[in-house]
Order: C-alpha cells, then structure tokens, then sequence
C-alpha cells in the first residue's frame, strides 16, 4: 500500500476518533447504548468518496473499534458494529447511484441505517420488540443529524476533490505502466 | 444518475410515516389511567402490575443478572427509580402510564411495558 495512502487513512480515521470521543459527551435519553449523534460519519462518507470503498471500510472498523476502547463502553460494540456495518452496505449501494452533488443525501440514508441497525441488534438481544417504539424517533434524529453531517461531507469533498482526483489518476497511470 | 428529487421524496415518506408513527407512540394516552405494567428481564415476565389498582405508592426491585432498578409504582403510573447501570437511560425516562411507549434498560435487558387493559397490542406482546 502506498505510504501516501496510509498516511491519509490514518489521519482521517483520527479524525473520526476524536469526533466519536467528543460527541459522547452529549447525552442522548434513549435506551440504546451507543447511540450518538454520528457525527463521526462525516469522515466515513468523505472517505468513500475521496479515497474509495476499501479505505472508508477500514477507517469505519478502526473507529467503532479503538472508539469503542477508547470511550470505555464496551456493550456498545455490538451495537455500534451492526449500526456501522448496515450504515457502510447502504452507502456502498447508494455510491453507485449517486451523484457528488447528492453526498447529503447519502449521509442522511446512511445514517438511518445505522440507526435501524442497532434498534435491530437491540431488539434481538433483549427479545422485546416493545423497544421499536423508539424506532421512528431514531429514524427522525437520524434524518437531521444524516443531512448535517452528509452536507459537510460534500462540501468539503466538493472543495478538495481535486487532490484526490489526481492521486488517483497517478494511481491508475502507475497501474497501467 | 438518480434525480435527487426522487431520493427526497423518498426521504419524505420515510419522516411523515416516521413522524405519523411518533405521534401515536408518544403521545398521552386518551385519559387512561389504568393499564397493566408489566416488566421482562431477557423477554420474560418478572413481575406485573396494575397500576389502577396502586393506592398508596410502592417500590419494587428488580434484581437482572446484569444489575438492579429499582421500579416506583403510583396510581396510574411508574417508573425506575435507580438503576446501577452505566447510563442510567431507564431513570432519565421518566414516569410513564398507559399506552406510551416503554421504559427500556438495554444494559440489563429489562423492558416495562404498559399495556391498556384488555388491550395487548401487537408491539408489546
């Protein structure tokens, strides 16, 4: 892997820790443990879309993962995988169809997946499905807080895609050679 | 290419259903003040309760095998109390009474329901 390429990575998922560790700090009165406000998920979406799939899956699995560590919660992690991982397949798919103008969009779609997969997780592992009551509310602060942080993601893409569009085609020419 | 205006409407339809759902789910019950509390621990019934049958206010404890809350029960409606879990969410949530949305304490897999009597719908059983 180019040192580039790792470096870039490795500062992005940095990024993303410290946004998963601060918003901790702002409470959220729902019964499911690992519900933020995702913030953390403007760097996922950039990332996938600037560096490509593969590197927003690993940056994506190094944040929930050393995040979780970090905020010392560990019975959110399976939580938080399942709400990542539902949250990464349905940007993947949405990243086919979608144009860099519709990133927001993606955020917000995103992010009601990660919320729909941890409620699916909770819901399984207390074995009451009562606790779905609180599935349209999440689906709701996911909608804000998905066109937040999928409007940042944008526009910063936006402005700096330039850089990454040569990377790759550098990336493609030495392929080729 | 999808036209962003189809993504939207599609947005649109997941937050007024989302929104029509809320409305139902949280607001206050029309003047019941009965109901049935009833409390699981893993998916099953620890303990029940008629709250119209409540005088005088009471407290019962619920010991889970990942820690304890603490229920208060008065006319109507309940609550935890405490809890020894991490979060203490179940305690933030407050009292609730008939036909609202539960108490849920995800750390100790305890859910309180409170069904209206003679109706369990299809949520809650």
């Amino acid at each position: 892997m180019k040192t580039k390429r790792v470096a870039l990575d490795a500062l992005l998922t940095a990024i993303a820790l410290v946004i998963f560790v601060v918003e901790l700090l702002v409470p959220l009165p729902l019964p499911i443990p690992g519900v933020k406000l995702g913030l953390s998920n403007v760097v996922t979406l950039f990332a996938l879309f600037a560096c490509g799939p593969m590197d927003a899956f690993i940056i994506l699995v190094l944040r929930i993962g050393l995040g979780t560590l970090f905020a010392g919660n560990l019975s959110a992690l399976l939580y938080s995988l399942a709400g990542g991982f539902l949250c990464y397949f349905i940007l993947l798919i949405l990243k086919k169809i979608v144009s860099k103008k519709q990133i927001w969009l993606c955020g917000v779609f995103g992010a009601i997946a990660h919320n729909v997969g941890q409620m699916a997780v909770a819901t399984l592992l207390t074995g009451t499905p009562a606790i779905l009551y609180y599935l349209p509310v999440l689906i709701l602060a996911a909608t804000g807080t998905g066109a937040l942080t999928g409007l940042t993601a944008q526009t910063i893409y936006l402005r700096t895609e330039k850089l990454f569009s040569r990377e790759e085609r550098e990336e493609s020419d030495k392929r080729k050679k | 290419m999808v036209k962003t205006r189809v993504l939207v409407i599609i947005l649109l339809v997941v937050v007024a259903v989302s929104v029509a759902l809320c409305l139902v789910f949280f607001l206050p019950g029309s003047g019941k003040t009965g109901g049935t509390a009833n409390v699981f621990v893993e998916g099953e019934l620890v303990w029940s309760v008629d709250l119209a049958a409540v005088t005088e206010p009471l407290t019962y404890e619920v010991k889970t095998p990942y820690g304890t809350n603490v229920l208060q029960v008065e006319k109507g409606r309940i609550r935890v109390l405490d809890a020894d879990c991490k979060d203490r969410v179940c305690v933030e949530s407050g009292w609730r009474s008939a036909g609202g949305a539960p108490i849920v304490c995800l750390p100790h897999k305890l859910v309180v329901t409170i069904d209206t009597n003679g109706d369990v719908d299809a949520v809650s059983a």
